[in-house]
């Protein structure tokens, strides 16, 4: 009778623990679950950064403290020429022409100060070891409790821009000359044909009332020779500024071309 | 009734203390944690790292410690408003040789897989160790999101 009292308690004791157990299992389950969640959330929310990154036309890249380089997008492949796994994991001043490194130091030193981001126009070395103007945006990537993990930098190609700067000031330039050479022709015409102009009328009204034959010849045939300088004036200005407007436009539609051109090109380099 | 004496849980204040020297203990360490860290606000997926960072700290004081017995205090605690939950497992010797070896992730020298601290400590959000000749204390922390 004792013997199967002891019995049922310990069985009521080992019920008591197998519920412990499966409420354990139930309980860790569910964690489990809620961890793959959140686990699965986190991975797509990386692989759409990693897209952003990698379809971007600017070259992006990071590196550790230690300035090692550890990540290496398609634009960056394209501007350096350096393959991703040839850039990974060697030094980023492998990329910094020699006068450039204590800029580079200095920016990184402001970003460790606790500056979020810092940018600047400078210079960096290709794989061929030609030199390319860049536009460079650092920050700092901070770890939880804000500890300095590491450095990402956005490098944008300046090369398109200043030859299009370039391109648009010489086109300036030679409107400018084009516009002067038109302004002097419109000088003449209003000043110097003008005036001689107005002496021709003196002369043909002096020849008029002079009663002296020869002298009226004479007159006659220097005011000929003025219609002749005149004529010849004429010519020539319009000749100079009819040149200036053909050149003008010319250099206008130059400019449209070039400016086509860059787009073009602009659209090449997106590829 | 019937609690033994191994799984005895004593409650002061917003503490809870969880006596380990069997691994029926292991069952005790982990609902301790899920409660408390329940009533801290943690959430589900904070609840379980907790949970499986207390549970290897005290299969470790069961493989590890001498007489295989040890023990835990869980307590809420609050640092500027943000809730959290503290453990603090504690046993009475060896103690361990070279923690930093010990945190290293891999296989430990017993042979047994080593992903006890190395892999507690990345679960939690801060972790101590304390260890000498008279016992090692490991201390873990994990914050409310």
């Amino acid at each position: 009778m004792e013997a199967v009292s002891r019995a049922t308690a310990e069985l009521a004791t080992s019920r008591e623990e197998v519920d412990r157990l499966r409420r354990e299992l139930e309980d860790t389950n569910r964690g489990l679950i809620a961890l793959y969640a959140e686990l699965e959330m986190a991975r797509e929310a990386e692989a759409r950064l990693a897209a952003i990154v990698q379809s971007s036309d600017d070259a992006m890249c990071s590196m550790t403290t230690e300035r090692i380089l550890d990540s290496w997008n398609a634009g960056a492949e394209r501007l350096f020429s350096y393959p991703a796994g040839e850039a990974v994991g060697r030094p980023v001043d492998l990329l910094v022409p020699d006068e450039h490194r204590p800029e580079l130091d200095a920016m990184l030193e402001r970003l460790r100060d606790g500056e979020r981001a810092v940018s600047c126009d400078t210079w960096r070395r290709r794989r061929d070891g030609s030199l390319v103007e860049v536009a460079i945006t650092m920050s700092a990537m901070r770890g939880p409790r804000g500890r300095l993990i590491g450095y990402a930098a956005v490098l944008h190609d300046l090369t398109g821009r200043r030859r299009a700067e370039a391109d648009l000031a010489a086109a300036q330039a030679a409107r400018e000359v084009l516009a002067a050479r038109d302004r002097i022709a419109r000088g003449i015409h209003d000043g110097a044909i003008q005036a001689i102009f107005a002496a021709g009328m003196r002369l043909q009204a002096t020849a008029t009332i002079s009663r002296d034959a020869v002298m009226r010849e004479r007159l006659e045939g220097v005011i000929r020779q003025l219609d002749v300088v005149i004529a010849d004036l004429r010519s020539q200005v319009y000749g100079l500024s009819r040149a200036a407007r053909v050149e003008v436009a010319q250099v206008d539609q130059e400019d449209h071309q070039l400016d086509q051109r860059h787009r073009r090109e602009d659209g090449d380099d997106s590829r | 009734m019937a609690s033994s004496a191994a799984g005895v849980r004593d409650q002061t204040g917003t503490a809870v203390a969880v006596a380990i020297a069997s691994e029926a203990d292991l069952i005790h360490v982990r609902q301790a944690l899920r409660a408390e860290a329940g009533r801290a606000g943690l959430g589900l997926v904070d609840q379980t790292k907790l949970v499986t960072a207390g549970s290897e700290l005290a299969l470790n004081i069961l493989r590890y410690a001498t007489g295989s017995r040890g023990r835990m205090l869980a307590e809420r605690i609050a640092d500027d408003g943000r809730g959290g939950v503290r453990a603090t497992f504690g046993d009475d010797g060896p103690g361990i040789d070279d923690v930093d070896a010990a945190l290293v992730d891999g296989f430990s020298t017993a042979g047994c897989a080593g992903i006890g601290l190395p892999g507690s400590r990345r679960l939690v959000d801060e972790m101590e160790i304390t260890t000498g000749g008279s016992g090692t204390t490991v201390v873990i922390v994990k914050w409310r999101r």
